[in-house]
């Protein structure tokens, strides 16, 4: 105890740091936690959260008994899988890649290149997707030539995931490369100099330097990353999807939010959250645990 | 090594968060399917000058005659308010302030001078020297629909609630008025919506107007609301179908001739062949819903059946196979643009425009008007002989009558503009006396136009009906609605009688008077669902049910229309299927509401 009041005091410029997050965590992630025993509710804002009768778990029989459950979780997690196993990736090879660019300048402009499409608003974005996948877009043209026929590439379900993975890498992939890139400036140069000595090339250096020193970046963040696999976003799919491609498209949270424009069903959505929330972390601590046992990187 | 490890772990610790804060800002993506929708609600209107002037309030109890049969207003077709009982300055107002919650309306927002509150417009400021009564007007200043909504939440579980609160009560209210009622957030007005009540003029008006007064009630007769009402059926209808009328000239057909469905494939193919490469363009598919449904003799979604005058439910209908059949027929035809995904308000404007396309769904001010105009700004762009005029909309057979397009109630259920009294109010006989105001024969007009001589000079006769003449400093502004949302509410939505008048003084080509015009004659009142109610049970029960029947009915239709499925074989299967989700039973719960309506 003593001897951590003491690190504290040493360190307390990085604690200061980390105050304002504590803080935040403390405010909007913690604290409003109680409210989810609306979950459990007939949840009316005029009652209250305590005024509010109790229904058990009428909201979660609704939503397991619904008519679509098993096809909404099925596209979620099949959506959530394919981003994570195609997406998860790139970000790495692409630090790898900037890591290797010897010209300084060069390096900065791929970098800001890469970064861009994270800054523009997901509108914009995807109605630059619907272009390139529309009837006369050039993705729909360039697959024209190999003899595809079918027009209008969202129209059509078997597309939806590829479009989906593929758009996600373009518009992430960059910003995602930041925290390998930061990763890659902290490996020591002398060991780089052993290899060579050793007479490793640029190839072997990076299998057996470069990426074993940057492991734990990429065990934590793939933790973090098994953690949302319920928490496939809305606004995308909502922006790109139509009745057309419901049967693949229409995930959890797509349809949780076409409920809620009809009706206020805080109840509900909180029920649907909280299950999403329960995966998750379940999710998490499994990834954790494997991880922990195979490479000994762990969140905690 | 370690020390690259606490480096790395504390960056990504720090982009996470900020992630995290980033996402909370971004939730942009959402506002954009609700605007097409709220972008039609203001209105359109004729004179109805069916106005009884009548002075003559010689009876005992000091109220005008009561109004035979056959002089009160039928749906669609109301009167001007004939009263002036309650006298103002309100001699009680004196040293009370009260405070009005409404959302601030979007052409107030966009005015210079009001600085995104009511509170500064000229109309208000008006509206308390005339009554004599201080209000304090607040409410949230949003163009998000689901912001307003957030706003009005905690605006209703707060204490104390402000006195007068503008919302929708019967779908905007999980249990309708009797609900909130019981929630305390609103009061009975029963003693004030009296003949010797603070609001007498409000009940003399609903006296001359049954079917809004029936509107106005909750199924156990109490009065609620200060309704906000369209004021004749000229305002009910201000989208429909809009042509270009040239390009049907020039391929040899009239605008004229387009009655049926027949006539119109005719039209269309006569364009086609002109060189028009889509005739018909649909801004989305709920505008296609919008349109045609009415020539099969079913409305999309909930609607009352005029034969048997009992609620059915669209997309199960024959109808609505039918004439998704002719959409798929059209578009195989190249008449419309097979890709649904290109029907965008984008393309169709752009193709309405270059005459890529010659018919399509859409409203007379933000369609027809705008682009009238703008065409005819560049002739030589698009042409000298430019225009878009509006057609009646389509219907099975010949000398039919329109049933089942367009149109609204009186009491407008879409607007969230019906104000009432809350239970927080200390002074609510000054607050009903306050809303009567704009239900009484000076305050109407004050309402809705503003000051006579300033914002506008009385009214003059026009080919189409009685018109407001806008002040020339209204009509010459740069953005003329919202310079006239300055001085009247005639243009948004609120708790007073939207005035025809203001329609054909707004409108500013003859093309959408004489669209407007035709509109109104259509009988489509009795096909609507009226604002009915439905208990806090039944609407839960119903929105579960229609949580999954619409995505069925949204898939199927979108399905058809990208040919992955088929009207014959899939036919039956999808009624099956929605039948299994319950689709019976939402007609039901509908058809019960609508037994307590009628029973008022």
């Amino acid at each position: 105890m003593k001897k951590t009041w003491k690190l504290i005091k040493k360190n307390k410029a990085v604690y200061l740091m980390v105050l304002p997050v504590i803080i935040y965590y403390i405010l909007f992630h913690y604290k409003p936690m109680y409210g989810i025993i609306i979950a459990f509710q007939d949840f009316n804002p005029r009652r209250g959260v305590l005024g509010s009768p109790w229904v058990g778990l009428k909201h979660f029989k609704d939503f397991f008994g619904g008519y679509y459950f098993w096809r909404l979780l099925g596209n979620t997690l099949r959506l959530s899988f394919a981003t994570l196993l195609i997406g998860f990736p790139f970000p790495i090879v692409l630090a790898l890649l900037i890591n290797e660019l010897r010209s300084k300048k060069f390096s900065k402009i791929v970098q800001t290149i890469t970064y861009m499409p994270h800054f523009v608003s997901m509108v914009v974005l995807c109605a630059m997707i619907r272009q390139f996948v529309g009837s006369d877009g050039f993705i729909t043209g360039f697959m024209a030539h190999f003899g595809y026929e079918g027009g209008n590439l969202l129209n059509h379900g078997e597309f939806w995931i590829p479009i989906y993975v593929i758009s996600n890498i373009w518009q992430g992939a960059g910003w995602g490369s930041i925290v390998y890139l930061a990763a890659l400036t902290g490996i020591d140069s002398e060991l780089y100099d052993a290899a060579k000595v050793d007479g490793a090339n640029r190839w072997k250096q990076t299998i057996h330097v470069t990426i074993p020193c940057i492991l734990p970046t990429i065990i934590i963040m793939l933790i973090m990353r098994v953690g949302q696999i319920m928490g496939v976003g809305y606004e995308k799919t909502i922006l790109l999807y139509d009745g057309a491609i419901y049967d693949v498209a229409d995930i959890i949270s797509t349809y949780v939010y076409r409920m809620g424009l009809q009706n206020r069903e805080f109840s509900f959505s909180t029920a649907v959250g909280l299950f999403n929330s329960v995966i998750n972390f379940i999710l998490v601590i499994l990834a954790n645990q494997i991880s922990k046992k195979t490479t000994e990187t762990s969140l905690w | 090594m370690k020390k690259s490890k606490i480096l790395s772990a504390a960056v990504s610790a720090t982009l996470a968060a900020s992630m995290m804060l980033t996402a909370c800002g971004s939730d942009s993506g959402n506002s954009t399917e609700s605007s097409a929708a709220g972008a039609e609600s203001s209105a359109a209107t004729e004179s109805s000058a069916a106005g009884t002037e009548s002075s003559a309030a010689g009876e005992d109890n000091g109220l005008l005659p009561v109004l035979s049969e056959d002089e009160q207003g039928k749906p669609g077709a109301l009167t001007t308010p004939r009263s002036s009982y309650v006298q103002y300055p309100y001699a009680d107002g004196e040293g009370v302030k009260l405070t009005y919650w409404m959302s601030v309306p979007s052409n107030v927002m966009n005015h210079p001078d009001t600085s995104d509150s009511v509170q500064m417009t000229e109309w208000a400021q008006r509206w308390q020297e005339l009554t004599g009564i201080e209000v304090e007007f607040v409410g949230p200043a949003s163009k998000k629909g689901d912001e307003v909504e957030q706003q009005f939440n905690t605006m209703s579980i707060s204490q104390p609630k402000p006195d007068i609160i503008e919302w929708e009560w019967t779908s905007g209210y999980a249990g309708g008025p009797s609900a909130a009622e019981e929630d305390g957030v609103l009061i009975w007005l029963d003693d004030y919506i009296a003949p010797d009540g603070p609001a007498a003029d409000l009940w003399q008006y609903l006296q001359d107007n049954p079917s809004l007064d029936k509107a106005v009630k909750t199924d156990d007769g109490h009065y609620y609301c200060f309704p906000f009402t369209r004021g004749s059926s000229l305002l009910g209808t201000t989208s429909g179908p809009i042509v270009r009328g040239d390009l049907v000239e020039a391929a040899g057909k009239s605008v004229s001739d387009m009655v049926t469905i027949d006539d119109w494939t005719e039209v269309m193919t006569a364009l086609k062949e002109n060189g028009v490469e889509h005739p018909l363009s649909f801004e989305s598919k709920s505008y296609m819903e919008n349109l045609l449904p009415g020539a099969y003799g079913i409305r999309a979604g909930m609607y009352v059946n005029a034969d048997d005058g009992k609620v059915h439910y669209g997309q199960m209908e024959e109808g609505y196979r039918e004439m998704l059949r002719q959409v798929r027929a059209w578009m195989d035809a190249g008449l419309v643009d097979p890709d649904p995904a290109e029907w965008t308000s984008d393309n169709t404007k752009a193709d309405i425009m270059n005459g890529d396309s010659a018919i399509s769904y859409g409203a007379l001010g933000s369609r027809m008007g705008s682009w009238n105009t703008a065409a005819w700004k560049e002739p030589d762009t698009y042409g000298a002989d430019f225009e878009l005029v509006g057609a009646q909309f389509p219907v099975k057979t010949e000398g039919q009558k329109v049933q089942y397009s367009g149109g609204s109630t009186d009491y407008a259920t879409g607007s969230k503009a019906h104000a009432v009294i809350t239970a927080d109010c200390e002074n609510p006989e000054v607050a009903a006396a306050f809303l009567n105001f704009c239900y009484t024969q000076a305050g109407h007009n004050e309402i809705n136009f503003g000051e006579e001589g300033v914002a506008y000079n009385g009214f003059v006769d026009t080919e189409y009906g009685r018109a407001a003449a806008y002040s020339d400093a209204i009509m010459n502004s740069d953005n003329i609605a919202v310079e006239m949302a300055h001085y009247g509410r005639a243009n948004m939505s609120g708790a007073f009688i939207q005035a025809p008048e203001y329609i054909l003084g707004y409108y500013a080509t003859d093309q959408q008077k004489a669209a407007v015009t035709m509109w109104a004659e259509n009988e489509v009142s009795g096909t609507i669902i009226p604002p009915v109610t439905m208990t806090v049970e039944e609407s839960n029960e119903y929105s579960r049910i229609n949580a999954e029947i619409s995505t069925a009915v949204t898939e199927y239709r979108d399905k058809v229309l990208t040919g992955k499925r088929n009207l014959d074989s899939d036919w039956d299967a999808y009624i099956q299927q929605i039948k299994g989700m319950g689709i019976e039973r939402m007609i039901e719960l509908e058809q019960q509401a609508l037994d307590r309506y009628n029973a008022r």
